[in-house]
């Protein structure tokens, strides 16, 4: 449940929340650090359940000395008043047997809350992928019915691509069964879609197939795509990764310095 | 003064009810929690190579209800701790209860003098408020030591 980290109470309504699913190569999740980061947005408040491993460090988009010492947790809301944006980072694995309780507890603070719209960014096994989904780009869509009806155009503006139905039983042609949503490696990406379906919840999906190991080059892109929906920055005629702010907690992503002595 | 000595291992989907079940019986107004652990040195990420004679060493990381100096350097990013500790930390900060953790960077599997001799700082700290037995039983330490060695028969 949200707990408020200022004196006041959040206010939420009106806002746009955008957060992240655990997926495959935590390309969500350093999207949204990117959002955070660039947007220096502050921190309204933790998310606080049993449904995430615990985890604690020192502020991740530290950017001096005096805010370096600050304690966060697996998962916060950080909000950008002026933007009327609110951002869920979850920096944890879900806990697989309580998958479904999560998922009830974000639809039931989204709604709580009067968000105007969700955008989970999500990620999807790139080796997972279809003849048809092989080809073209590799990001793609999901729109609950609720919020069609208010971004239909935009979204046909920008030509993005929506996540295919795959056949339930692929190759074998007398199955009489409908073509379904199938999201491998998403985490509850495909759960939480369902759910706002049934809870008429305004919620769009963004996802890119893509596979685990260095996945920044897939974060800016699908913040890059985020961005085109939502004007999040200024654009100004600028080289497209180069504003956005990369956290310093994204260092020694791969591990310690080398022993010298190893050459 | 309370010390919770966890001698057992807790199941990470348990962290958070283990610790809202030991806060529950705890008065949070005025209350400072201090939570002493150590991981492997082979978690600790860091810039330059960490020679063998570096560890070992102590780091901390306080909640924001936390007002005091700790006595050490703050845990550097992108490090992070998880487990017991992690579920204290942020237990206490989110009921804005004032907690340290004195997270201890460990070569060796076992407790040793050395290892021991890391967290002097804290306890000198902490002796404020607690008096301790300068010699303990030797049936306490000897327990201490055993239950460490049983680990692995995989090099004897």
């Amino acid at each position: 449940m949200f707990i408020s980290s200022q004196s006041s109470p959040a206010a939420f309504k009106g806002f746009t929340l955008v957060m992240p699913a655990v997926a495959v190569g935590n390309v969500g999740q350093l999207a949204v650090d990117l959002l955070v980061s660039t947007l220096n947005m502050s921190r309204a408040g933790y998310f606080h359940t049993d449904c995430l491993i615990p985890m604690a460090g020192n502020n991740p988009y530290a950017s001096c000395k005096e805010d370096a010492e600050e304690l966060h947790t697996p998962a916060e809301v950080y909000t950008a008043a002026e933007l009327k944006l609110a951002v869920l980072q979850i920096r944890a694995p879900i806990i697989q047997t309580r998958s479904k309780k999560f998922r009830q507890q974000l639809v039931s603070w989204i709604k709580a809350s009067g968000f105007s719209r969700t955008v989970v960014l999500s990620s999807s096994h790139s080796y997972q992928r279809d003849d048809q989904q092989l080809q073209g780009t590799p990001l793609r869509y999901l729109i609950t019915p609720s919020l069609l009806t208010a971004s239909a155009d935009a979204l046909k503006e920008l030509g993005w691509r929506e996540m295919e139905r795959i056949p339930a039983f692929p190759g074998v042609k007398d199955a009489d069964v409908e073509p379904r949503l199938c999201i491998p490696g998403g985490g509850i990406t495909k759960g939480l879609y369902t759910d706002s379906c049934d809870e008429d919840l305004p919620l769009a999906v963004l996802l890119l197939f893509c596979s685990e190991g260095d996945n920044i080059p897939d974060a800016f892109a699908l913040v890059n795509h985020l961005n085109d929906w939502l004007h999040l920055l200024d654009s100004q005629n600028q080289e497209p990764n180069s504003k956005w702010k990369v956290p310093t907690s994204w260092s020694l992503l791969f591990g310690s310095g080398i022993p010298p002595a190893l050459f | 003064v309370l010390i919770c000595h966890v001698t057992c291992y807790i199941a990470e989907d348990q962290l958070f009810q283990w610790t809202e079940k030991v806060f529950d019986c705890l008065q949070s107004r005025e209350l400072t929690v201090t939570v002493l652990s150590d991981r492997s040195v082979a978690d600790y990420k860091t810039a330059e190579y960490l020679s063998s004679s570096s560890a070992p060493f102590l780091r901390s990381l306080h909640s924001s209800a936390f007002s005091d100096q700790p006595v050490c350097q703050s845990l550097e990013q992108p490090n992070i701790i998880t487990g017991l500790p992690a579920a204290v930390l942020n237990h206490c900060q989110v009921n804005r209860i004032a907690a340290v953790v004195y997270h201890c960077y460990n070569d060796v599997s076992g407790p040793d003098s050395v290892t021991v001799e890391t967290y002097r700082p804290v306890l000198s700290k902490l002796g404020r408020s607690i008096q301790a037995d300068c010699s303990p039983s030797a049936d306490v330490l000897r327990r201490f030591v055993r239950s460490s060695e049983i680990q692995s028969n995989l090099y004897i």
